[in-house]
């Protein structure tokens, strides 16, 4: 018996913040979602596998793309053609709606919003069942665990489950934990909904797939879905790769004898050390900026420096396999030498300012746009920001203490 | 600390010059460009390090090629040390010595010693010039409240400015009621795309509605398809039926009454030709026999010769027998009769030949024949003698006739005339075209041709005599010959003589004497054949008698031989006659053989006449028909019935069930025809709808392929991510400078509160001071702060009038200072910060300033010469009296 486990196929999610990318490359990047569900489709057919379970958040409702509905239909389309059954259940992203007409081949078996068991024979005469619900609305704070039946007397039993582990009090993604997993004795517990591919536990697996191609920074290392076979009685995941873009973050050590074209190589140098087998995306982490000349720091954090990388990464970006697309610097590990007299108020102002209701607050209207309020509320950016803030304090002082050495003469 | 010697090696326009500050309060005047800053930027280079060559005026590199840098004494906690800073890396080479403990010092414990001060720190605690507070004085009267505020803060001047900085650069990318800023135009560009995306959005709800209707519609058009099959069946079943309408009404008409019909016995093709070879062997059989009867009657016939020839047959038979014979004798009658005529054809060719009748001549005998030979043979050669004596005779007469007539010619010629005239015509030119001597000459030679011609026959006289002697001897030959002919001539008168009497003995005289001899054998072979041709006549004449004895007996069958004409052809007519008896004889009796086995035949063919008919009659009654034609008339009508039974058959194998209902229930061709009418009619409009749903179709499906490949709404979602990320990134730097304009804000507020108590402290007593007690009070509060006058009236800093505000800032300022140095014992220094104030407030400031020098050096920099009076003389120092190598002592 061998099927395939994939999840979080986003098909119709834009990629952010990649508008410097040459137009090929974005052509590229933006094709890499379609390209890893052929590749899944592809090695479905050649490992003639019995079926494909796709674990939630297929596309996103809240887009509605029909590009990507209609090419998922023909993926799927091509499976059912090569005697391939195809399990869907729907996630929080692509949930079940009154009026849910999808474009899905009417082969494709999807669950309902209750948690049913479906039954299936392989060629070779072994009994699986496969057991599953879809989500009815955008959250679900339900545990569905509970819902699922006891094993069955076949010869595996699968369970599909898109949501998260139970953590702390606000569960919106049907909540469970690893041992109530556990305690159902299925075979596999295919999950969906976290993006990175991960196995919470090994008798039996239980896996989330993670999205099929990494699509932000935060979704980086390796992307695909699991190839799952059995043996000796138990299955086993293998994880193939299907993405063709890895977001990954170099860490680039600068000193106070960097200058603009040597971070250049240096950065070059770095990213054939880092050579990865699909594409790079690649965000710099640049440390050691406090001997850095200001100026330079200035260009670092104002775009300058990439601008001009970029043109050098333009004509070998094919050839490197890998673009830089952000730059991040680290804060100074030091305060300003002459704020070291004030030093508990900075540092207790920093304590009253650098507050996540100080932040909303300060963005005033801005958090009207939901996806800056998203963002504004994450801790990250919280973080970063106060980065920036100290980056630039830091930086701006070194900048004064220049100016004031002209103004004395 | 406090500084007590400064030693410049070469530092600005300053070269081995020493300065000794033995003040703790120390007023060092200079005019400008005396060197204030200088002696400031050499105090803070040697304590903090030279800049660097980016800042090439702050390292105020020595004028005249003097060593860089310098020395400073000064004493810290009590300890004296020395400080040596000449160019080097990292702000110059230090030589640092704890001159109290004798004790050599790095750079790092210098570094250490002055931590957490750098060069700009110290300057910003712990000096204040002219410029930075006039600076501060052309502020508002709110900027300048809030500097007051944040007075306290260290480095507040240059964080204000930051911080005035950083909000330009914030409201450069962001104003919440901004129009320009790019955060604004991108949050407004995205505001227009979340509209765009909302109205394109429907797009999908639009490919739903068109795929259901895809759906409905290819439901309607299975069901119209199915329809239009069923239709398509119903119309070619009904074309089908009604195409051949009658002929399956008659086969169920057939399959409803076939049972009845089966009474008679059907002809079948077996039967038919069984009767039919019946039927054709009688009427052979009948024709058969009237032809042998026909024959019979022909036979009969006997011709009257032969009935004559039968009852004669005994005479006949006798003749008969001779007939061989007789005709033997005709032939060889024949034969004599022909050769008779060639012997007389021949006696007449003789007589012919000859020109007379032979039969009265008679051969000579052999002595005569002799003599004959001898007198001809004579004859002959006279003959020959004579005819040669002749021809010499004619020849010689005419020699003579041509001599004599030669002769007689000459004799009678004269003058020659051609001569004559040729002469005269030559005479007649030479007189009339000729003259003098060519006349002459010309006249002569006429004259003698002329004579020529007279004279010419006279001279051929000469040759006469000659011929007439060649006469004379002809003549005399002539003679001779004469008498010789006159010989011959008479033996031949008598050799014919002789001739004539031979012919008269032997009665030759009809003949020519030169043809005697050759008729002799001529006539011998006549007398000859005169001989045979009378043996022949006597053979003739007896077998003509022979002849005509035979033809008398053959009287009696005269007239029915009809005999007539000569023997031959009697001869011949009884030949026939005969052979046609013969004949008759024998075909009269062959014709009796044959007459019998006739009849045995046409008995056996009458009795298989009589048997054909017998079964021909059964078998025509088998079938109920009395004839054979009424017999074929029923095959031919059981035929066409049986095709059309095996025609109804085959139809009613192609008729369904379906196709017998709908014959039955339409009675009529008509009926069914209107009925398929209809039928083609729904089927008409079915298809007309099939089209207008394939149409549909195509369209609808053509809108989804569109939907699906429009790139549109994708194009607005990915610009709105961009956007976002935009917008992200904007806010996330506009967020950055807000925080951290409130950061730096804080901290100030902060740490000016924290300052607050030992600075109002201070602040109070320097403003009360400089402004002569007119103030007694500083009061910070949240918002701004505030003096209270001596009267008690309390005054917001913006109500102060601009030197009082700026009093107090001076003074907040010296106190921050003070507060500050503290905490960390530097030296303060002030350049001529003073100079906005009226002598009575610049003489308390400085006696303020005086008192604070218990905790603090202060080195007070000035270029008011009024300054001096307020102080002691010892605390001056002027720098216009700098001289290099000079030790300046006061």
């Amino acid at each position: 018996m061998k099927f395939i486990h994939a999840a979080d196929l986003h098909l119709d999610s834009p990629f952010l913040g990649m508008q410097q990318l040459p137009a090929a490359l974005w052509q590229r990047l933006h094709d890499a979602p379609f390209q890893a569900v052929k590749r899944l489709v592809a090695t479905a057919i050649e490992q003639q596998v019995d079926f494909v379970v796709l674990v939630g958040d297929l596309f996103d409702r809240e887009t509605q793309s029909i590009r990507a509905q209609v090419f998922l239909a023909e993926q799927l389309q091509l499976l059912i053609d090569h005697h391939i059954s195809v399990f869907v259940s729907y996630g929080n992203h692509d949930h079940l709606t009154e009026n849910h007409v999808l474009t899905l081949p009417t082969e494709v078996a999807v669950f309902s919003a209750d948690v049913e068991t479906k039954h299936f024979t392989t060629q070779t005469g072994e009994r699986v069942a496969i057991s599953g619900f879809s989500y009815p609305q955008r959250w679900l704070e339900t545990n569905m665990v509970t819902h699922f039946p006891e094993r069955g007397t076949v010869d595996y039993q699968i369970g599909l489950l898109h949501g998260a582990i139970k953590q702390g009090d606000e569960n919106h993604y049907a909540p469970f934990t690893v041992s109530e997993l556990q305690a159902t004795h299925y075979d596999y517990w295919a999950l969906g909904h976290i993006h990175k591919p991960q196995l919470l536990a090994s008798q039996p697996e239980i896996v989330y797939a993670g999205t099929i191609q990494g699509r932000n920074k935060l979704e980086d290392g390796p992307h695909g879905f699991e190839l799952v076979s059995s043996s000796t009685g138990q299955l086993h995941a293998e994880f193939i790769r299907a993405d063709q873009f890895e977001w990954l973050t170099l860490n680039i050590q600068v000193n106070a004898d960097t200058t603009d074209e040597s971070l250049m190589s240096q950065v070059e140098n770095a990213i054939i050390d880092a050579k990865q087998s699909v594409f790079g995306l690649i965000e710099l982490q640049i440390s050691g900026i406090e001997t850095l000349s200001p100026a330079l720091v200035s260009r670092l954090t104002d775009g300058t420096w990439l601008a001009r990388f970029d043109q050098q990464q333009r004509r070998r970006y094919d050839e490197q396999g890998a673009w830089v697309y952000s730059i991040s610097v680290a804060a100074p590990k030091q305060t300003v030498t002459y704020a070291q007299l004030d030093a508990k108020y900075w540092a207790q102002a920093g304590d009253a300012v650098f507050t996540p209701d100080n932040l909303q607050q300060t963005a005033g209207r801005l958090m009207q746009y939901d996806f800056l309020a998203t963002h504004i509320k994450q801790d990250e950016t919280l973080k970063a920001i106060t980065e920036a803030a100290k980056t630039e304090l830091f930086n701006q002082a070194r900048l004064e203490e220049e100016q004031d050495a002209d103004h004395q003469a | 600390m406090q500084i007590t010697k400064l030693n410049i090696y070469g530092f600005g326009k300053f070269h081995d010059t020493t300065i000794s500050i033995s003040n703790r309060f120390q007023l060092l005047y200079g005019e400008n460009e005396a060197g204030k800053s200088t002696l400031v930027a050499f105090i803070t280079s040697v304590l903090f390090g030279f800049e660097t060559g980016k800042h090439r005026y702050a390292m105020y590199l020595p004028k005249q090629g003097s060593t860089y840098g310098g020395e400073l004494f000064f004493t810290h906690h009590g300890e004296h040390y020395w400080l040596k800073r000449v160019s080097g890396t990292h702000g110059g080479e230090v030589t640092f010595r704890n001159l109290t403990l004798d004790q050599d010092l790095t750079k790092q414990d210098l570094n250490t010693m002055l931590r957490p001060l750098n060069k700009s720190l110290f300057q910003q605690i712990y000096c204040f010039d002219e410029r930075a507070l006039q600076a501060i004085f052309t502020l508002n009267r709110f900027d300048l409240t809030q500097r007051i505020q944040r007075i306290g803060a260290i480095g507040s001047d240059s964080w204000i400015g930051l911080t005035k900085q950083l909000t330009q650069d914030a409201q450069q990318l962001y104003k919440p009621r901004g129009r320009v800023q790019p955060l604004v135009t991108k949050l407004k560009q995205y505001d227009e795309l979340t509209q765009k995306l909302e109205s394109a959005k429907t797009q999908y709800s639009k490919y739903l509605t068109i795929e259901q209707t895809v759906q409905d519609t290819q439901r309607t058009q299975n069901g119209v398809t199915a329809q239009l099959k069923t239709r398509k069946a119903q119309v070619n079943q009904y074309q089908r039926l009604l195409s051949g309408f009658e002929d399956y009404q008659q086969v169920l008409a057939l399959e409803q009454h076939g049972a009845e019909s089966e009474s008679t016995q059907h002809i079948s093709t077996d039967d038919w030709q069984q009767v039919t070879q019946r039927y054709t062997k009688v009427v052979q059989l009948q024709q058969e026999l009237d032809e042998l009867s026909g024959h019979m009657t022909e036979n009969v016939a006997m011709t009257a010769s032969q009935r004559f020839y039968e009852s004669h047959q005994q005479q006949f038979d006798q003749l008969a027998n001779q007939l061989p014979e007789q005709l033997a004798n005709a032939h060889d009658l024949h034969s004599q009769e022909a050769q008779r005529t060639a012997f007389r054809r021949r006696l007449q060719g003789f007589e012919t030949q000859y020109g007379l009748s032979l039969a009265h001549l008679q051969l000579l005998s052999a002595e005569a024949v002799t003599a004959l030979t001898d007198l001809l043979q004579t004859k002959q050669r006279t003959s020959i003698e004579q005819e040669t004596t002749t021809k010499q005779w004619q020849k010689h007469q005419q020699d003579f006739n041509r001599l004599s007539d030669q002769s007689t010619t000459t004799a009678t010629s004269g003058v020659d005339f051609k001569w004559l005239g040729a002469g005269i015509v030559v005479v007649l030119i030479a007189l009339f075209a000729l003259s003098g001597l060519f006349r002459t000459l010309g006249g002569v030679a006429g004259l003698l041709i002329a004579g020529y011609g007279i004279f010419k026959p006279t001279l051929n006289g000469t040759q006469r005599s000659e011929a007439d002697s060649q006469l004379a001897l002809l003549s005399s030959q002539l003679d001779a010959d004469r008498r010789q002919l006159h010989a011959l001539d008479d033996q031949l008168i008598n050799l014919d003589a002789q001739l004539n009497q031979f012919g008269q003995l032997h009665q030759l005289t009809s003949v020519e004497p030169d043809q005697w001899l050759p008729i002799q054998t001529a006539l011998r072979e006549y007398q000859q054949v005169q001989m045979r041709l009378n043996e022949t006549q006597q053979q003739i004449d007896h077998l003509s008698r022979s002849s005509r004895a035979f033809l008398s007996q053959w009287q009696f069958a005269g007239e029915v031989i009809g005999l007539g004409g000569d023997v031959d052809h009697q001869l011949s007519q009884i030949n026939q006659f005969l052979s046609e008896r013969h004949d008759e004889s024998r075909r009269l009796q062959r014709d009796k053989q044959t007459e019998a086995a006739a009849k045995l035949h046409r008995q056996s063919i009458n009795q298989q006449l009589q048997h054909g008919r017998q079964s021909f009659a059964q078998a025509l009654s088998t079938f109920g028909v009395s004839d054979i034609e009424s017999f074929n008339q029923r095959y031919q009508a059981d035929r066409t019935l049986a095709e059309k039974t095996a025609r109804a058959q085959a139809l009613a194998k192609q008729l369904t069930e379906e196709d017998r209902q709908v014959l039955q229930r339409f009675s009529t061709q008509r009926d069914l025809n209107v009925a398929l009418q209809s039928i083609i009619k729904q089927q008409n409009s079915l298809e007309g709808q099939h089209e207008a749903n394939v149409q549909q179709l195509s369209e609808q499906r053509l809108a989804l392929t569109q939907l699906a490949n429009s790139h549109q709404y994708q194009d607005l979602l990915q610009k709105q991510a961009d956007l976002q990320s935009d917008i992200t990134q904007l806010t996330d730097q506009w967020l950055t400078k807000q925080l951290l304009i409130k950061w730096i804000d804080e901290t100030l507020l902060n740490a000016s509160k924290g300052r607050q108590p030992a600075i109002v402290t201070v602040a109070e007593s320097v403003f009360q001071s400089v402004t002569d007690g007119g103030y007694t009070q500083i009061v910070f509060t949240d918002q701004t702060v505030q003096v209270v006058a001596k009267s008690g009236v309390t005054y917001d800093v913006g109500e102060l009038s601009s030197g009082t505000a700026e009093q107090l800032y001076v003074a907040l300022r010296l106190a921050f200072t003070k507060v500050m140095a503290d905490t960390v014992d530097m030296p303060i220094i002030i350049d001529d910060a003073f100079v906005n104030f009226d002598r009575g407030r610049t003489q308390h400031a400085l006696s303020t300033l005086q008192d604070l020098t218990d905790s603090h050096q202060i080195l007070y920099f000035t270029a008011n010469q009024d300054n001096l009076q307020f102080v002691d003389d010892a605390q001056i120092l002027d720098l216009n009296q700098l001289t290099s190598n000079s030790v300046m002592q006061n």
